[in-house]
Formats: structure tokens, sequence, C-alpha cells
């Protein structure tokens, strides 16, 4: 449990404080609902560009980050395809320096086309050091567009090319903020050794003032139910096969999400998960394995990955894979259990930080589901066989698997 | 209420050092220390039995690290997925691996589960089987990661720089395909038992736990193993590290990796807490001098990093980088200018205060944690620093005066032997 109170300003900021008094510093996160969702087709990449042009100063402050160094703050930001997240931890005695730089950034920036330039050239070699110079980097880049056709979920949150950040404007960054950046598009989480009365003091103060702005629309179209398999292959310069394969599940709000969720932990996390004994350790067709969430607010996406072994082919992995799948039938309350327990001892290893807690608030509270946050272990822990299998059957099926081969320049597909 | 006026700061209130870091300390029946740090807000605790006995006295490159990972490929009591399962039970994670000096054996788990945990951690660590098959499947895996690490820029760069930094030194010692097909198991039990299975070494216990009975725990698991004879660590000789620049062709890349930098003091010397200060004002946060001119001034780079690294026997200054094939050679002069900038006039007042106060601040910050604090004890005791020292380095970098960085910058900053390596397109 994170104890916390939530409080709404009347320009519709929303604010929630958690007070952890045996802690001496104070994490402040401000959490906007924007992401790479919001962005045109022909200019993907904008979320996470604009979120580097917010470091580069505001209407009064021109070195938005030499105030947090003063202050002994460490601070930093990430993008995703659903909202974008500002966060800074400080010694608590120093928490106004964030509400003065935060709520300053919010009312507007200093833009300038120099300013842009830069913060372009710097994401190009982001976009370069995390996607192309490293063997399989542009994997995903492949696999969105394979896994959704017409929901901006189909681009990756750096860009869909680096051609579409190149041509990003002033007049759009400027039109992207007063559209997305608002007091009635962000929570502000407050979290550490702090006093919830003196923090909306301090929200009234510096967030207050700044008025409500008109935010853009984002009615997204709906992805079509799949009916038959779809699948890429990719022949690169690699020393192995890597197979992506990946099916949609429900939206995060849905109740029917935590099924395939768990299901998707059973078989991919940790030596004793039901792909690394069979691929890894049995079979030996693969020497790595994994299954992960994308963490999608929409009707999101998960993914089996393999390695395959030297002199695998695809073939056999994929048969091996589906008797896996199959398999599950002989599924145990034993193996749910243990794999509750490893997510009760992830989510405390977790929270022993109150920057993460204050995280935890942020990311719960932008997805609409703060309440949930308190009892998301008994979610899982409520699941039987009969839910997970279900899941397989339902989200699993053959004919809803994207799959990315991702091949050796020699090896037949 | 006074008047909003956005374009004034709030006070800053000045930085105060954090308490000394709080432990017990105890000797179990058999001679092996323990540390306890019982503390903390979740019911989560994490074991960490360190080893003397690392990379420094490895046969060949790969070794310390392989035999720290079949430790849970098998015991004699337990296969690798009987191991894997009962670790779920406990809601654990297990972290294995080798340092220059050390083998760190971790379980991070449910507090209520510390007793079977450190039971099992016992089994990893006198009953190891090294089972042929899995050792045979670990080194597909691994030969398999290495034929991946070999495309990348960042592999070649650091490779080259500290093999050329300490030539024929274990701090330069690097794995190879070759020395890695060549090994056996027995190879790996023979390690173990020659550097592992002594228990030379210390545990750590932090998190949210009761100490009298996690003391009986430990008592019983680890305090009635009887050590064996630990043999004497090896010397070796430093020889004069590389300078100049090499660069490794990597096909199709595009960027090229930079790392450069040069021998430094070892963690034993007066100055060390000031060097790290010094190398963060160079490239240790979003403010420093690299970062400040090569990514947002020049737009070279989406990140550089600098900082001293200080081991048992050595030390090095680090820089690293991956910068568009076309920047390499600007981005290199840029970054030498840097160096020798801080050696001819003293850090500006403005600037030393937010360098001093974002080092502070991250010192402070780094002290919330049980496990932080478990980190930063077996930071002194791998390097026999006396634990009575503990947190004095925040009153040091607190006090230091651009003056007496400016002279370590021009003792410890070496600008004309700076070896570079670079990799890429």
């Amino acid at each position: 449990m994170i104890p916390y109170s939530l409080h709404t300003l009347s320009n519709g900021l929303r604010v929630v404080v958690h007070e952890a008094p045996e802690v001496a510093k104070a994490a402040v996160n401000l959490v906007y609902r924007v992401g790479s969702r919001h962005e045109d087709p022909a200019r993907t990449g904008l979320a996470h560009l604009f979120e580097h042009l917010m470091f580069e100063g505001s209407v009064h402050v021109p070195h938005y980050d030499h105030h947090l160094q003063r202050a002994g703050a460490e601070n930093n930001a990430f993008t995703t395809a659903d909202l974008t997240c500002y966060y800074i931890t400080l010694p608590a005695d120093q928490l106004e320096t964030a509400f003065w730089l935060e709520s300053d950034r919010m009312l507007g920036l200093a833009f300038s086309e120099a300013k842009l330039a830069l913060q372009q050239s710097v994401v190009i070699e982001e976009f370069k050091q995390r996607y192309l110079n490293q063997p399989y980097g542009d994997a995903y880049l492949h696999l969105r567009p394979l896994a959704y056709q017409l929901h901006p979920y189909r681009w990756m949150t750096i860009g869909e090319k680096i051609e579409h950040i190149e041509a990003v404007t002033l007049a759009e960054v400027e039109a992207f903020f007063y559209s997305h950046y608002a007091p009635n598009n962000c929570t502000l989480v407050v979290a550490g050794g702090v006093k919830t009365d003196a923090v909306l003091r301090l929200a009234e103060r510096w967030f207050g003032p700044i008025p409500r702005r008109a935010l853009a629309s984002n009615v997204l179209p709906t992805e079509p139910e799949a009916t038959a398999p779809r699948s890429l292959t990719l022949h690169r310069n690699v020393p192995a096969a890597h197979v992506y394969t990946a099916y949609g599940i429900p939206a995060r709000a849905d109740a029917a999400y935590y099924a395939p969720d768990f299901l998707i932990d059973l078989l991919g996390h940790g030596k004793a998960s039901r792909l690394y004994r069979r691929l890894v350790l049995d079979t030996e067709l693969c020497t790595r394995v994994g299954a992960f969430n994308w963490g999608l607010h929409d009707p999101g996406l998960v993914t089996l990955f393999a390695e395959l072994a030297p002199g695998t082919s695809v073939a056999q992995y994929e048969a091996e894979l589906a008797a896996v799948l199959a398999g599950l039938d002989t599924l145990q309350p034993d193996e749910l259990a243990r794999a509750a327990t490893k997510l009760e001892a992830a989510e405390a290893f977790e929270r022993t930080e109150v920057a993460n807690r204050a995280l935890a608030l942020a990311l719960f509270d932008a997805q609409g589901q703060l309440e949930e946050l308190g009892s998301l272990l008994e979610r899982y822990r409520a699941l039987t066989v009969d839910d997970v299998l279900a899941a397989r059957d339902r989200y699993l099926a053959p004919h809803r698997a994207r799959t990315l081969y991702y091949l050796p320049s020699a090896q037949a597909a | 209420m006074m008047p909003l006026d956005r374009s004034q700061a709030p006070p800053l209130a000045s930085l105060q050092a954090p308490p000394v870091p709080a432990y017990q300390r105890h000797v179990l029946a058999n001679g092996l220390p323990v540390y306890l740090v019982p503390f903390g807000s979740q019911p989560v605790a994490e074991v960490q039995l360190v080893l003397e006995g690392g990379q420094w006295v490895q046969p060949v490159g790969g070794v310390a690290n392989l035999t720290a990972r079949m430790l849970q490929e098998g015991t004699h009591g337990y296969s690798a997925v009987e191991l894997a399962q009962a670790f779920d039970r406990l809601g654990a994670t297990v972290n294995l691996r080798a340092s220059n000096h050390h083998t760190t054996l971790g379980v991070g788990l449910l507090s209520r589960h510390l007793p079977e945990g450190l039971a099992l951690l016992q089994e990893l660590v006198v009953r190891p089987s090294f089972p042929a098959e899995r050792f045979t499947q670990l080194k597909t895996q691994t030969l398999q990661q290495l034929r991946i690490q070999q495309q990348r820029t960042q592999y070649h760069a650091q490779r080259g720089f500290f093999q050329g930094l300490f030539p024929s030194h274990p701090y330069g010692q690097v794995e190879s395909a070759e020395a890695i097909e060549a090994l056996g198991p027995d190879d790996l039990r023979q390690y173990w038992e020659r550097h592992l299975r002594p228990l030379s070494g210390y545990v750590v216990v932090a998190g949210a736990f009761d100490p009298e009975p996690t003391l009986r725990a430990l008592e019983a698991q680890l305090g009635v193993l009887q050590p064996t004879p630990a043999p004497d660590l090896p010397t070796a000789t430093l020889a004069p590290a590389n300078q100049g620049h090499t660069h490794v062709a990597v096909p199709e890349a595009v960027q090229t990796t930079l790392h450069l930098g040069h021998p430094a003091p070892p963690r034993s010397h007066p100055d060390y807490h000031r060097l790290r200060f010094l190398g963060v004002v160079l490239g240790g946060y979003f403010g420093s001098r690299l970062m400040a001119t090569l990514r947002e001034e020049l737009g070279y780079t989406y990140g550089i990093g600098a900082g001293f690294t200080a081991l048992r026997h050595a030390g090095y200054l680090a820089i690293r980088t991956d910068v568009a094939n076309a920047y390499a050679e600007p981005a290199l002069a840029a970054i030498r200018t840097e160096v020798e900038r801080l050696r001819q006039a003293p850090i500006p007042p403005e600037e030393l205060e937010r360098a001093r106060n974002a080092y502070l601040g991250r010192v402070i910050a780094g002290r919330e944690t049980p496990f932080q604090i478990a980190d930063l004890l077996i930071s002194y005791l791998q390097h026999d620093l006396p634990l009575s020292t503990l947190g004095q380095g925040f009153a040091q970098v607190q006090a230091v005066t651009a003056k007496e960085l400016l002279a370590l910058a021009q003792q410890h900053l070496m600008p004309e032997a700076l070896w570079v390596v670079s990799a890429g397109g």
C-alpha cells in the first residue's frame, strides 16, 4: 500500500501527495497525459523531441537545470506512447525550487529556432545510438507496424524515422505545447519527507494561477480483430536469429487485462519459467527467451522473444513454442502461486525508494487507475488456472500472432 | 504571503550531511564477519555473500564470471530447475557476479523467507556440482552473446580501452571465444575449490528484518561451514599504459564510440573523493563540461560521461560517448579541449556551486534505502578501508576549493597521456 491523498485545483491540476516522514528527500513527478499517440503520422517522434525542449528554458527561467543542480536535485524525464513524465528528487527542504521550475515551464517555454535545431541533432543521435547502431536495434521499429495498422501505437515513441524528426517546425512545437501541456492535462505527485498541507499551499501558489487550456481531442481508431497471422522477415548482418511474436491484449483499464499479463509472466520470467525450461534447458533450441508486456493504455501488446541457438531452424522453434503453449494444460495452482510471490517481492523491492512510489502513483493516475494501485497483487492472486488458460486460448491464438523474423543474412526464413 | 515573482528563485537551504550510516557487526562461529543493516519500509531483504576471488585470480578471461553463474546450474542437492523453483517460492532474485577482486552471491527476497534463502545460499556456495551438460549450454549461450557483442561499437571500444590501459595485467584481461571454447567444467570446479570454497569474505544483510532470528539463521547456515585454506593472492606489476589513438573498424556502424582516458590513483589515495568530484565536473552530471559542450552546445551526441574510477591497485580516468561517424574527430578535439581547460583555469564559483551541490545531493539521495547502505559498506570493505571513515567524503567535497581542484587537475588530468580507442564506421 502507498498511502496518498488526491486534490484537484480549480484549473484542473490533480495533486497527489504521499507522506513518508522517515525519508529526508522529496520526489516530485509531473505526468502529462500526452505521448506519441497524439502525434501527426507525418511528424512521429514529436512528443519525445518536445520532452527535450522542456529542458531548454522557460518564460522566466533561462536555465532550468542549473537551479536543480544548485538545489542538490536529480532529475530527468521519459516519454511513452501514452504519457510524458518529468521527475525530480531533491532534499525535502528544497521542495519549492521544484514548484517554481515546473510551474514556469507549464506556463510557457522560451522557444527558439536554435534550440529546436540543437535538440533535433541530439535526438537524431539518440535515434542512431539506440535503434540503428545496435545489433537488432531496429527490430521494434518493424514490429510495431506489424502489430498495429491503424492506431498510432504503430510507430515507436522515438519516431518512425529520422526524417520526421528533422521536419518538425517551431510552429508545430508551439502548437503541440498549447494543445497538450496544461494543468488540466497533468498530475503532480509529491512524495517523501513532506506535509500534505504545505504541498497544497505550494501547489496553489505556483500552479494555481496557470489557466486551463483547450486540449486537442484524441479520438483514435480501434484496431480490427485479427483474423489471420501476419509476419515480416528481415535479413541482416547478425550472428543469431531473433524471433518476436506479438499478440494483442485488452486495454489497461479492462478487467480482462490481468490474465494475459500474468500468463506472460508465467511463460517468460525467470529460469523456472515455461519458455526457459523447454526451449533453453530441455531442447536447447534457444540461447535466450523472454516475454514482456509493452504496458500500453489502449488495447495493448505482449511479445514473446527467442534467440535461436546455432543450427535451430525457425520451424523447429515455432513447433516447440506451440508445444509450450499447448503444454500449459498441465498448469498447477502451485506455479501460479510462485509467480504471484515473485510479483509481490518485485513490487516491494521497487517501492523501497520513495521516488519509485511517486512514479507508481503518477503512472497509475495517468492511466486513470489511481485507486487500483493498492490492490494489484490481489488481482493477480485471484486468477485461477482456468483464467490463465482462457487467456491463452483467447489472446495467444495462432491467428492473432504477429511475428518478426530477424535473421542472419544466410538463414532461410 | 509575498506576491508571486516568477523571475526570483525561491531561497535554497544549505545541503546537510546525511547521518553516518548505521550497521551492526557480528562474527559467526567460524570467523565469518556479518554486517547487518536492518531497516526499511518494505518487507524485503537482501543477503550478499562477498568472497575474495574474482578476475584478479582467474587463470584465463571468463572463468570467474562463468564459475559464478554455474553455481545456480546445479548442486549436489538440487537440479538447476529445482533451484530456480525453490528461489521463486521465496520471491527471491539471485544475482551471481564476479568483479576484479570478488565474487558476490546476492539473494534478494521477501523478508519472511530469509532463513530458507540462507539455506539455499549455503547450497550454492558449498555444494555446486558443475553438471557437464549445463556447462555446455552455458558455454553456447556465452559464445553466442559474445558474437552479438562483437557487432557493437561500444564493445570494441571498451575492450581496447582496458587492454591498452592495463597491458598484461588482470585489470586489462578480456574474454576471448577461443579461451572460453577450451574450458571444461573441471576448470570451473577447480577455480571454485581454490578461490570460493575457502569462504574468505563476509556477509551483508540489509532490509526490513529482525536481527536476532536472522543472526541465528546465519549461524545455522553459514556459521557452521568450515572454511578451507585460502591461497595467497598473486601480485601483478603495472606496465606503462598505452598512449595515442587506435581505431577499430566496425562495418555498417552509423556511429563511432569513443572510449578514452589514462591511469589514475587507486582507492587508497587520500584525494579519492576530491578526484571523484573533479571527474563529475568534467563529465559526471547533466551540467558537466563535456555535456554542456558536446551535447548542449555542439549537438554531437545524445550523451557523454566521464569519471575517475579507483580500484584496489590502480585507477583510471575514462571518458565515453557515441557520435555520428563524421563527428568523431571534432568530438575528440572538443573533449581534449575540455580536459585541458580544467588544468588552465580555476572552476568559476557559480559552476563550482552547481557541481558541488549536484554531487552532494547525489550522496544524500544515495542513503535512502538499506540496500544503498549495504552497497556503501561493501565498497569500503572491498578496499580494506576502515568503516570509521564512512561518510567523510561529504565533508571533503563540501570543503574543497577551486584552487585545490585546479592543483588536482594539473596533477591528475593528463591530456598528453590519453589513450584513445575509437570504434565505428
